[in-house]
């Protein structure tokens, strides 16, 4: 799923260079053909979406007053970044809840006998901009209008009704710029019926996102690659040739120098296709965004927390399989001998901080591979950004130039070092849900 | 006196920074970040002294003993990765600390 974290996103679309996937778009109508929701960021349709929702709301509110300063209150809303692109239907919608959820905890200190905690929040505070809301969907006839109102804005009856209106003639020059901003942008088509909120967002239903597709290719490939290398293990005897070399030179690794020292050689055998299958696969996917145009699906949280969690359930599973489940707790705490059972106090509280020391290293997990993904693209994006900033201050080709070449050079061997890190950072995952299902399973103390 | 003056100094100097969030009057300007910028800067101090001291303990451990350079490097790299893992994750959280945004 898209989110928005650190810029470095996931997107519902493949970017492309513009001259490959080049759009031209002569009316509105086209672009809602394939992006009703493209059309409606725009801010002509948010306009005139708001003025038609104020008119239905006029006729359902019975105080008339509040209406004048919402359009303004929501134009002066959107300045900030969170509310950028809101459409007024959801903005209304998004500050009643959050007004209800400030009055309940705000009552729950200051008025907690209060028969309603809205009641008592509006009488110390009557101006807030949202209280006319919150009191016309009391009751239950306007809050039945009220929501059908919100999904008759969002509908497509209203988006074909705006683009019927001569004020959807758009000028050329608004379309080119429409053009230019969705060209090289491959849209994924959303077989399971999501619909997008816009290029970042979902707004319902499961949404096909990039980084699923590029996982999907890596797991692939990571099973018709090794499906291959058992072939070879199987019949042959000594590995000929590049490939072969490589991955049975990787696996042996993993298997001697990761798993092996981790786990001891006893059980490694037994896990040893869960951490080749950890390994490669966040090798594979660290390694896709290094790729130009694609990018590495370990950059996105909930890949990373799901593979933490594949590790943290093993270690888990396998340590209350192994020593039962009273057992795998008496085993995170050690037995301490003092006199006057001393010694059970101190064992106790070891225990409850071995508790939290395994569900916190089982999460650092994720944010450590996370972590290094996204902080190294963003270095990388900032010193490209150094030449266009330049470009940006001085047009001088002298000064644009060598500016241009140091931050191709810093780039060149940040990458580099971006490469290193796949690596190291696929081995460290590997290394240490080795050591944790090792020191799971395994009786200290 | 030369010591009184110092203290003195600081003090201002510290001050000036730790306020100036509280002394800037709009939300989301720019001295809000400070709290989050300084906190960054502690964390990138914290972590390069951090691995400073886990090089110089690899590279002194490879000088008295050669043998076992190959060991001292995997741990070298494990420790530095650990160390690198949350200082990521706290350089991101320091820098996206506004608590005077809006």
């Amino acid at each position: 799923m898209a989110s928005d974290i650190l810029h470095i996103k996931d997107s519902y679309y493949f970017d492309v260079p513009k001259t490959i996937w080049t759009r031209h778009y002569e009316s509105p109508a086209q672009i809602a053909g394939s992006f009703p929701w493209f059309v409606r960021l725009d801010d002509d349709y948010q306009d005139w979406e708001a003025d038609r929702f104020i008119h239905t709301l006029s006729e359902i509110t019975g105080e008339p007053g509040a209406l004048e300063s919402v359009k303004s209150n929501w134009e002066k809303a959107k300045h900030n970044h969170a509310n950028h692109g809101k459409p007024l239907d959801r903005y209304l919608n998004d500050g009643v809840a959050k007004l209800e959820a400030t009055a309940r905890t705000w009552a729950s200190k200051n008025a907690p006998d209060a028969r309603d905690p809205l009641d008592a929040y509006l009488a110390k505070n009557p101006t807030d901009e949202f209280a006319w809301v919150a009191k016309m969907i009391r009751d239950p006839q306007k809050k039945a209008a009220w929501e059908k109102a919100s999904v008759d804005a969002n509908s497509q009856e209203a988006l074909q009704e705006y683009l019927s209106l001569d004020r959807a003639k758009w000028d050329q020059h608004k379309l080119d710029g429409y053009s230019k901003a969705l060209s090289g942008k491959v849209f994924i088509p959303q077989v399971f019926g999501g619909q997008l909120r816009n290029a970042y967002e979902a707004e319902t239903g499961f949404c096909v996102s990039r980084y699923m597709i590029l996982e999907v290719a890596v797991a692939v490939i990571v099973l018709f690659a090794f499906r291959w290398l058992a072939a070879k293990v199987k019949d042959g005897g000594s590995p000929k040739g590049k490939m072969w070399n490589l991955l049975e030179g990787l696996v042996q690794f993993v298997r001697n120098q990761v798993v092996v020292p981790a786990m001891g050689d006893h059980d490694a055998d037994r896990f040893l296709p869960l951490f080749l299958t950890l390994f490669f696969f966040i090798l594979g996917c660290n390694l896709m965004g290094m790729l130009p145009f694609l990018g590495a699906p370990t950059a996105a949280f909930a890949t990373t927390s799901a593979l933490a969690a594949i590790v943290f359930l093993t270690s888990f599973g396998f340590g209350v399989k192994e020593l039962g489940p009273v057992g795998f707790f008496t085993n995170q705490a050690p037995h301490i001998d003092m006199p006057f059972g001393i010694g059970k106090v101190f064992s106790f509280l070891i225990l409850m901080i071995e508790l939290l020391s395994f569900g916190i290293k089982h999460l650092i997990l994720s944010v450590r591979l996370l972590a290094n993904m996204v902080a190294g693209h963003l270095v990388l994006l900032a010193i490209m950004g150094i030449a266009f900033g330049a470009h940006a201050v001085s047009m001088h080709m002298g000064t644009w130039s060598v500016v241009a070449m140091i931050s191709i050079l810093g780039t060149t061997v940040l990458s580099f070092l971006e490469l290193f890190v796949c690596f190291l950072q696929a081995y460290v995952f590997t290394f240490l849900a080795a050591l944790f299902v090792g020191s799971a399973i395994h009786h200290h103390h | 006196m030369l010591n009184s003056v110092r203290v003195v100094f600081w003090a201002m100097a510290l001050m000036l920074v730790m306020a100036a969030p509280g002394m800037a009057q709009e939300a989301n300007s720019v001295a809000g970040a400070i709290p989050g910028a300084v906190g960054a800067g502690l964390v990138a101090i914290g972590a390069g002294l951090g691995i400073g001291l886990l090089a110089k303990g690899a590279v002194e451990s490879i000088a008295r003993q050669p043998d076992s350079a190959g060991t001292i490097q995997v741990a070298m790299i494990i420790a530095a990765a650990l160390i690198e893992g949350f200082t990521f994750y706290a350089i991101y959280v320091c820098s996206t600390q506004n608590p005077f945004g809006g």
